[in-house]
């Protein structure tokens, strides 16, 4: 970890430097800036790289809630599109606010723009 | 917009587009889709009618009135449904603690609440659609006209 | 094969993004973002939710063009 810390330090070093020797124009406060998002950059990536792998086996996501509906879903509510299960069974009272959330703007629309 | 070959076209593909979006609200249980994906393709194949040709011709496919009342039934359908499921003994959208009849599993008629459910949704979604660029377009005409200053 | 087409969409969607934001046309900029949706459709097909594709395919590249079209069009067109 140090060590490419110290690589990303002197790579970016390097870089600047490059910059600054072929474009003589280029402005101090242009190159901090690069420099600045570089490093958020950097560590935006370091968090990415932590996060879970896609699609593995150990992924926080894989609970027994996921499978009880793949095991139990069919049985318990009689379709056999999981997702559809999914949202309009167990789900169904979220399903119905997204229903509320369409009509809620629907008529938002029409007050604002019906021309009369 | 005065164009042949849009019109033709769009007289040819839009009752396929309607039979596959209705197609997708039926079989929200049986396969991908359902309610809100099969009822914006429905939609969408009234808005292409209302673009290819004019909007007075997409009025005459569903008007006004009909569209508020597809947009409120769907919602308070989605309600009653709910509603429904206390009056038989369940919770409120419960589907087989209600006890509807859920069927066998993979056949059209199954899955007790869940088709009527994606009905109204698939309602509700093409009338919203539909309502939405109907909104849009018509304020745009109205400004537009010079016949009706300021209408 | 698939690896490479997964890239590939990836980074059309990078570009189709990085274009809505930077262009100063606004009728482009509707268009570019159908195309953006377009491809993320097909990248939901390819993360196995042919659910979610479809309503993408439906509401994000038809309807959300149809309207903002419909939005530019009682508006400028440039910003």
């Amino acid at each position: 970890m140090p060590n490419q810390v110290l690589m990303i330090v002197i790579l970016a070093a390097v870089l600047l430097l490059a910059a600054a020797r072929f474009f003589p124009r280029l402005q101090l406060r242009t190159v901090l800036t690069l420099a600045l998002l570089a490093v958020i950059g950097y560590f935006l990536l370091i968090t990415v790289a932590e996060m879970p792998l896609f699609g593995k086996a150990v992924n926080p996501a894989h609970n027994e809630i996921s499978l009880r509906y793949l095991e139990q879903g069919v049985a318990e509510t009689g379709v056999i599109n999981t997702v559809s299960g999914i949202i309009t069974d167990y789900r169904a009272f979220d399903t119905l606010g997204e229903a509320t959330v369409l009509f809620v703007a629907i008529a938002a629309v029409i007050a604002t723009l019906k021309s009369h | 917009m005065e164009d042949q070959i849009t019109r033709l076209t769009s007289r040819l593909v839009v009752p396929f587009i309607q039979v596959y979006g209705i197609y997708i609200i039926l079989h929200g249980h049986l396969s991908p889709g359902g309610g809100f994906s099969g009822g914006a393709i429905f939609g969408a194949s009234l808005v292409l009618m209302a673009l290819a040709f004019n909007l007075s011709a997409g009025v005459k496919q569903i008007s006004h009135q009909s569209a508020s009342l597809m947009e409120s039934g769907g919602a308070l359908g989605y309600a009653l449904v709910g509603l429904i499921a206390l009056l038989w003994g369940g919770n409120y959208l419960a589907n087989r603690a209600a006890s509807f009849p859920l069927g066998r599993a993979g056949e059209l008629f199954s899955g007790g609440a869940i088709p009527v459910i994606t009905v109204f949704v698939g309602m509700k979604v093409a009338s919203t659609m539909v309502t939405l660029f109907y909104n849009l377009i018509e304020g745009e005409a109205k400004v537009g006209d010079p016949e009706k200053p300021g209408a | 094969m698939t690896e490479a087409l997964n890239v590939m969409l990836l980074l059309f969607l990078i570009v189709c993004a990085v274009c809505v934001a930077r262009i100063r046309d606004m009728l482009s900029a509707v268009i570019l973002f159908a195309s953006f949706g377009l491809i993320m459709a097909i990248i939901w097909q390819q993360l196995s939710a042919p659910d979610v594709a479809m309503v993408e395919a439906a509401i994000g590249t038809g309807v959300t063009t149809l309207l903002l079209v419909a939005a530019i069009s009682k508006t400028r067109r440039t910003e």
